[in-house]
């Protein structure tokens, strides 16, 4: 073993591994991440999972013409409430639309709002973070003032009021929920950059002349990103409960586009009749939110420096 | 510590001066208005719109009608509604008690399951009971609880068709026709509370799970061990009064988390509360309604933080203000 270890260290200083007799190619952090992220088997179901809910979204339109031959939004009404058959796998709703096609056009929205408001309020909140945090002093206080003022709206009303003054197509519920939800995000960051930011390595960076963007985005930033990693799968999962929940009231996404929330909403009042129109949009919601959890904790036990060698 | 209240309520002015204006921003972008009825209507011309509109101050400059607005407000009126054309404060109060009733009752659920579950958790981790608990939480984390409700009043409802058995009051906050008795009201609350309380009790397991753990890896725990303290007291005097602390501080954000977001189990459980007002109002846009709600719950929200700012201090004595 300490053969190979040092083989390994020699190999980055840029000596060729290999020179000093048997050893493994070389890792990288990304290897190294894959190596550990390989063994965590709750991680790797959740991502495999995941995979396979972002690809049957993706491939809708191939699979409602191929495989289901359903059309999402066409009307059969010699066909309603069916139960769960091999002609349709989730059934049929009240219009006689197959179930399953809908489902998966609904994943494809539900999928594309949690992944877009990720992105966003990832956007938003972590260079306000990681400069918060850096530069601490007024722009710290100003950054916590507008975090304060944001926190003491309560979300859930707000955004009934906006979503019954604007229909929201998926995309603007996407940007508004980014919008009003990048603190988590931002609140995160600053907080370890401040511890990070009195580390040996950001001063000896600091001492050779390094400028503050290099520091923050060459030094800071990659020991800040597992958190980041954490907080993607966070914000994913919760843009999609809360999108599900919107709609499910009636002020997200609107009806004839499916979303899982609204599709829940449509099935309240078959309860009786056709309770499996309330099953699977929920059990579609908790398979992806719980998939995004164990994938977002895998990873981050995988990349975080911290724990790596345990 | 006075002083610190004191300055800590100077604080929240201004974060509560924003959100006026915010409100205010919002009264204004709303469609539709006091006056936009009348247009429809024969016997109002255009004219007399106009006058209207003159004549309650609505054709001055925003901010002149800004101010009057939050003159009012401080006075406690919040508007009136343009449906019921009663004081939105009173409709809006009336509503109140039965959303902070069903907010206390998830709060203490929580409370009741979460404290138990994390705290033997963390003191038997590994354990089968450990892993099944951490399992569960997981994927309650990642169950909607509302859907959770919903599939429990279908199971519920089919019990009662099926054998004429009612297991759990599915709606309403008492028995409708039925003189007002206390045990038939908190029968109503069970499954309401259940169901909006499983994210406070799943969060409260998780966190006390890894604070217990933390608290047990403490030099003065291996002390109080080593001194010979029974393992019973160690567990109740050491572990547990140290791994609370950070649930006194979420409870007043939890329970203010929760009443606000209360609207969807209000809604699903037919129970008269805030939320549900908040949703009928906002379909009839009437907006006054939904947006003096809105003010409330902030108003909760800024108190919540404050009485959590304090409680912290209060709990653990490390903490110092001044």
């Amino acid at each position: 073993m300490t053969a190979q270890t040092s083989a390994y260290t020699r190999g980055r200083r840029g000596i060729t591994a290999g020179q000093f007799g048997p050893t493994r190619a070389s890792r990288n952090f990304w290897s190294d991440s894959w190596f550990r992220f390989r063994r965590d088997r709750l991680a790797m179901i959740g991502g495999v999972i995941f995979l396979l809910l972002c690809l049957l979204s993706a491939s809708a339109p191939l699979l409602s013409e191929h495989v289901t031959r359903y059309d999402p939004n066409r009307i059969n009404l010699r066909e309603t409430y069916r139960p769960p058959s091999a002609a349709h796998w989730f059934g049929t709703d009240e219009y006689g639309r197959d179930y399953f096609t809908r489902a998966v056009y609904a994943g494809r929205i539900s999928l594309s709002i949690g992944l877009l408001f990720a992105a966003i309020s990832l956007a938003i909140g972590v260079p306000l973070g990681l400069a918060a945090g850096y530069y601490g002093g007024r722009s710290d206080d100003l950054l916590q003032g507008v975090i304060n003022v944001m926190n003491a709206i309560p979300f859930l009303p707000l955004l009934i009021i906006l979503g019954s003054m604007i229909k929201f197509t998926w995309v603007g519920l996407a940007v508004l929920l980014a919008v009003l939800g990048w603190t988590g995000a931002s609140r995160q960051v600053r907080g370890l950059v401040l511890s990070i930011k009195r580390r040996d390595y950001v001063l000896a960076a600091r001492t050779v002349g390094a400028r503050d963007g290099r520091i923050m985005f060459q030094h800071i930033l990659p020991n800040v990103f597992s958190i980041v990693l954490v907080i993607v799968g966070f914000d994913v999962a919760s843009a999609i409960l809360t999108e599900s929940a919107l709609s499910f009231l009636g002020f997200g996404v609107q009806p004839p586009t499916a979303t899982w929330g609204n599709m829940l909403s449509n099935s309240l009042a078959y309860t009786t009749k056709d309770p499996w129109l309330v099953v699977w949009p929920g059990l579609l919601i908790s398979l992806t939110v719980l998939s995004v959890f164990l994938l977002a904790d895998g990873l981050r036990d995988a990349m975080d420096p911290r724990l790596r060698g345990k | 510590m006075t002083k610190y209240l004191i300055r800590r309520l100077i604080q929240t002015i201004p974060v509560l001066l924003i959100i006026t204006v915010i409100q205010f921003g919002l009264i204004n972008a709303a469609p539709g208005g006091p006056l936009k009825a009348y247009l429809l209507d024969p016997n109002i011309s255009p004219e007399d719109v106009k006058r209207l509109e003159h004549e309650y101050g609505l054709d001055r400059p925003l901010p002149i009608q800004y101010l009057t607005w939050l003159g009012n407000l401080l006075a406690g009126n919040l508007g009136y509604s343009y449906f019921t054309h009663r004081p939105v404060l009173e409709t809006l109060l009336e509503r109140l008690p039965a959303t902070l009733e069903l907010g206390l009752a998830a709060t203490l659920i929580s409370y009741l399951i979460g404290i138990p579950l994390g705290v033997y958790a963390g003191l038997h981790r590994g354990g089968a009971v450990d892993h099944a608990i951490r399992l569960g939480t997981s994927i309650l984390n990642a169950v909607p609880h509302w859907w959770l409700g919903l599939i429990l009043i279908i199971l519920i409802a089919n019990l009662k068709l099926a054998t004429g058995f009612q297991l759990l009051p599915i709606a309403g906050r008492v028995t409708l026709g039925q003189p007002y008795n206390l045990f038939d009201n908190l029968w109503h609350l069970i499954l309401p509370a259940l169901m909006l309380g499983t994210g406070g009790w799943v969060t409260f397991g998780r966190y006390l799970r890894s604070e217990t753990l933390e608290v047990l890896s403490q030099d003065y725990v291996r002390t109080a061990h080593a001194k010979g303290l029974s393992a019973h007291v160690v567990t109740f005097r050491h572990v547990l009064r140290n791994a609370l602390i950070p649930v006194v501080t979420i409870s007043a954000g939890l329970f203010v988390g929760l009443v606000s977001g209360a609207a969807i189990y209000e809604q699903i459980f037919s129970w008269p509360g805030m939320g549900r007002l908040v949703l009928d109002a906002t379909l009839k846009k009437d907006y006054p309604v939904s947006i003096g709600a809105l003010f409330i719950f902030t108003v909760l929200a800024v108190l919540g933080r404050l009485i959590s700012d304090l409680a912290y201090g209060w709990v653990d004595p490390r903490i110092r203000y001044d």
